[in-house]
């Protein structure tokens, strides 16, 4: 594959920078979507990704990236051998693309098409899912992708492991993964069921201050010119974006968050009239992976603010006659709750 | 050889590199011109430059590439062949009918315009291919019609009319132009370059970047084919190319070249039209203006008065920024966005996967390929007829357009015309917002002083038509004939995709500006009358709201020729709007 455009290359788009370190930090946070104008490098940032996830540890020859130490639902093969014992190797974090003309079989898996061409053999070739294991799913177009197999996804990611029944084969493997779903609204708006299952929604807009057009455009230029210098001159600063993640994963089981905190998510869900406890939940985890990026101790009103746009914009009702929208809403809380 | 003949600069922009400045999206009916402009194309491009025809109803495994099952089987380990796309690599994607190319294969496009390969998983396949191609768009669109997706536009860099009676000049000159500036290349671009298309972006209201990346490496090649270095001159072509086709407005005139009641920059550009009975005061404010434009001044450089000249001079004389064009692309789901629904019999091919033989039609060589490859495991002996199981089963989604297309037909003229506005803008976006269930499209046609224009296209987008209604100007005389014949247009373009189109009419007046653009109260009246009938003839359901205070005989009268109903709303607001709408069946 060719070399990808550095992730910290990237001009601006703070927001959905933090989304998805902050998904890297904690994958539990249930996925992004990051939607907006079009040509502001959506897509860019997320095939800039695994240059700065640390690498992780794998069972050798495993087709599911299991985690050698043992896992919590291993895939087949692994589930029978003794954890800490086998071979083992460190690949870079998996960040698997879900191109739109995928078909059904390609993402969960199927038959070995060639074995069952050549040999005559009936064995499980594993998909997509089973690659993005421990990793990042992304679909660009997100509002694009056939319906069935948006579904197919998300009941995946929400489970954690894909099962196949097909062509006289049961298996059921692990594929945890965060969903990554990019996509410009003038294409059409998600379903509101399928909206609220991911866990943060940022939005995105072309960088409107000349300066900031012409460092976009000048690295572009610089990338399409010669991509691999342009990669070397840009590794230093997605090698400290990487020891931060490092770091910041570490400190995240130990982050104390302060009972006022909570009381605030929950104030700012209520006034919000924000329905269910997924919104709560996600700004909780947010802000800690928020704080833990800035390798603080203990979770800060500000980084509440900072998180809830994110956690909380595609989860309001909309009213199409309040022209300020949804993030709008969102700070105006803000500013009535915190000042 | 001549710049300035932008098709023939436009073609050796794409023969030195299309990649670089994104193709093009060449519009023009089919005939000697665009045969021409082709031939001339292929001359430019570098000997065995690929130029593969994408056709119209290419199937999926034919445009990304799949399995391979003969050479498969024959050479014993699995052959993957690569798709159209893939085959075009290095090269252009020749796509004729641009405005007819299905979603599906709009959508498998993207990826490798942006990208440069095709990431292949499908039917037991998984490969990544190179596919660094650009796309030769033939948009034969008229002009009622919505033309490309726009996600394709987007990605399209030259937006180019034809003029059908261009004729390509002498290859030679160009031919050696181009000779040298390959061998030579263009150079980085210098930063005063960079800084003026990044702002020309800016000025021109066009905020995506893809365009200014575009235009940025279309300015240095044609310095280079000049052999000069980039200059006002070179970068005014690119704009030309690349920016001004998709602006949203100009950059702004020096004050006193407008006229106090128009505000929108889009019509800066016209003289100040002589008011043909009445001309009055917006009584309200305009509407807000785009966000972006409330950033603090000063931070947008002027882009050098020289280029906007230069661009300028490429166009014809009466030319303002086009209407935003391109269509919306539609999810592939089955009657998921709710704008289809599913038809066994009549719907049109929408999609093939595994399914349940008894309940829709059985696609008989998805059927076969899905078997093909597992007789072997399921142990069929050679001459046995083929082992076809349950799962092997595909069938066809077949699918017919739902639901319906309101057309609003809204009267801007006159004094009220700034608060009829606004209260339609609401009634609007309350359609829109629950069109999600009620499967509605929306269209608005505005009419204002001499003429009628489409301002929100057919659209379900919420976020789109807002956007669109930004901006809406007030004031002038009353060309209602106009404005019933774009409704029509629209309505009959709906028809032929099968959508049930209604017209809704807003005013509080009489027209006085005709069919022609010309004032003079009767003739005015006759004209909208005579289409009103054509309305009824074409059995296009049809209602006025009329927001007069005390209600207007001739739109009674009006809504009678048309076959449909007046009702008087001296009120209207935009959730009365929306509710006669509802109350009307029509959602």
């Amino acid at each position: 594959m060719a070399t990808p455009y550095p992730f910290s290359a990237i001009v601006g788009q703070d927001e959905m920078k933090l989304a998805l370190r902050i998904a890297a930090v904690d994958p539990t946070i249930g996925g992004v979507l990051v939607f907006g104008d079009r040509g502001t490098g959506k897509s860019t940032a997320v095939r800039g990704l695994p240059a700065l996830l640390p690498p992780i540890r794998t069972v050798r020859d495993c087709a599911y990236n299991c985690n050698p130490d043992g896992a919590a639902t291993p895939c087949p093969t692994c589930g029978k051998r003794e954890p800490g014992k086998g071979r083992t190797r460190t690949i870079p974090v998996p960040v698997v693309d879900l191109p739109l003309g995928a078909t059904e079989d390609r993402v969960v898996g199927t038959l070995d098409l060639e074995r069952a061409l050549v040999d005559g053999v009936r064995s499980f070739e594993p998909g997509l899912l089973a690659r993005a294991n421990r990793g990042f799913l992304y679909i660009d177009e997100v509002n694009l992708l056939e319906d069935h197999l948006v579904d197919l996804l998300l009941d995946v990611a929400a489970s954690g492991e894909n099962v196949v029944e097909r062509e006289g084969i049961s298996i059921r493997h692990p594929a945890r993964f965060v969903l990554v779903g990019s996509g410009n609204p003038e294409e059409g708006d998600l379903r509101p069921q399928l909206l609220d299952r991911f866990g943060l929604s940022v939005e995105v807009t072309t960088p409107r201050v000349v300066e900031d057009r012409m460092e976009v455009l000048r690295r572009r230029d610089a990338y399409d010119r010669d991509p691999a210098g342009f990669h070397r001159r840009w590794s230093g600063q997605d090698g400290r974006l990487r020891s931060n993640l490092r770091r910041a994963r570490k400190l995240l089981p130990d982050l104390v968050v302060p009972d006022e905190l909570l009381r605030m998510a929950t104030e700012l869900c209520l006034a919000l009239e924000v329905d269910g406890l997924r919104g709560e939940l996600t700004l909780l985890r947010g802000a800690r992976a928020a704080a833990a990026l800035e390798e603080e101790s203990v979770v800060q009103p500000r980084h509440l603010r900072e998180i809830a746009p994110s956690a909380l914009r595609h989860r309001l009702r909309r009213d199409p006659l309040d022209e300020s929208g949804s993030t709008v809403r969102v700070e105006r809380a803000l500013t009535e709750l915190l000042g | 050889m001549e710049l300035r003949d932008l098709p023939s600069l436009a073609a050796a922009l794409l023969a030195l590199d299309a990649r670089g400045v994104g193709g093009i999206c060449l519009r023009g009916p089919t005939g000697p011109a665009v045969d021409g402009w082709l031939a001339f194309l292929r001359t430019l491009l570098p000997e065995g430059t690929p130029v593969r025809k994408l056709p119209l109803g290419v199937t999926p495994d034919r445009l990304l590439g799949g399995p391979d099952l003969t050479a498969t089987l024959a050479q014993g380990r699995r052959v993957i062949r690569g798709g159209v796309i893939h085959e075009a690599d290095g090269g252009l994607l020749l796509t004729p009918s641009m405005e007819r190319i299905t979603d599906e294969v709009a959508a498998a496009l993207l990826a490798p315009l942006d990208h440069g390969e095709i990431h292949l998983e499908r039917e037991g396949c998984s490969a990544t291919l190179p596919a660094r191609v650009a796309l030769l768009g033939l948009d034969e669109s008229r002009d009622e019609e919505e033309g490309p997706p726009r996600a394709l536009l987007e990605r399209t860099g030259i937006h180019l009319t034809l003029d059908p009676r261009w004729t390509p000049p002498p290859v030679e000159p160009w031919m050696a132009a181009v000779n040298r500036v390959r061998t030579a290349g263009a150079g980085v671009p210098p930063v005063e370059l960079v800084r003026t298309m990044a702002a020309a972006g800016l000025e021109l209201g066009i905020p995506s970047l893809r365009p200014s990346h575009f235009a940025l490496r279309a300015a240095a090649l044609i310095a280079a084919l000049k052999g000069a270095p980039p200059d006002p001159d070179a970068v005014g072509l690119a704009a030309a190319l690349i920016l001004l086709p998709r602006a949203t407005r100009l950059p702004e005139a020096p004050p006193e070249d407008l006229p106090p009641e128009e505000v929108p920059q889009d019509e800066a550009q016209e003289p100040p039209p002589p008011p043909p009975e009445e001309m009055e005061e917006p009584e309200e404010e305009p509407p807000e203006e785009e966000p972006q434009q409330e950033k603090p001044e000063g931070e947008v450089e002027p882009i050098p008065d020289q280029v906007v000249e230069v661009a300028r001079a490429m166009l014809p004389p009466d030319w303002s920024p086009p209407a935003s064009r391109g269509r919306t692309m539609r999810g592939r789901g089955t009657g998921r966005s709710g704008d289809e629904t599913e038809d066994r019999a009549r719907g049109r091919r929408k999609a093939v996967r595994p399914g349940d033989p008894r309940r829709r039609r059985v696609d008989l060589g998805a059927t076969l390929r899905a078997a093909a490859p597992w007789q072997k495991v399921r142990g069929r002996e050679p001459g046995q007829s083929l082992r076809i199981e349950t799962g092997d089963i595909h069938v066809q989604i077949r699918v017919r357009p739902l639901g319906g297309q309101s057309i609003f037909v809204v009267d801007a003229s006159g004094s009220q015309a700034m608060r009829r506005l606004g209260e339609v803008k609401g009634a609007v976006e309350l359609l829109l917002a629950e069109s999600y269930r009620s499967r509605e499209e929306v269209a608005l046609v505005v009419f204002r002083d001499r003429d009628a224009r489409v301002l929100v296209p057919p659209t379900r987008s919420l976020t789109r038509a807002k956007r669109l209604l930004r901006g809406l100007a007030g004031g002038g005389g009353t060309p209602m004939a106009r404005g019933i014949e774009r409704a029509l247009e629209l309505a009959v373009a709906g028809r032929r995709d099968g959508k049930a189109c209604r017209i809704l009419l807003l005013s509080d007046g009489r027209p006085n500006v005709n069919r022609q653009g010309l004032g003079g109260r009767r003739s005015a009246m006759d004209d909208a009358l005579a289409l009103a009938r054509e309305v009824q003839r074409l059995q296009i359901p049809f209602v006025v709201l009329d927001t007069s205070p005390r209600g207007m005989d001739f739109l009674r009268e009006l809504a009678g020729a048309a076959g449909g109903d007046a009702h008087h709303l001296p009120r209207a607001d935009a959730r009365r709007i929306r509710d006669r709408v509802t109350s009307e069946g029509w959602t």
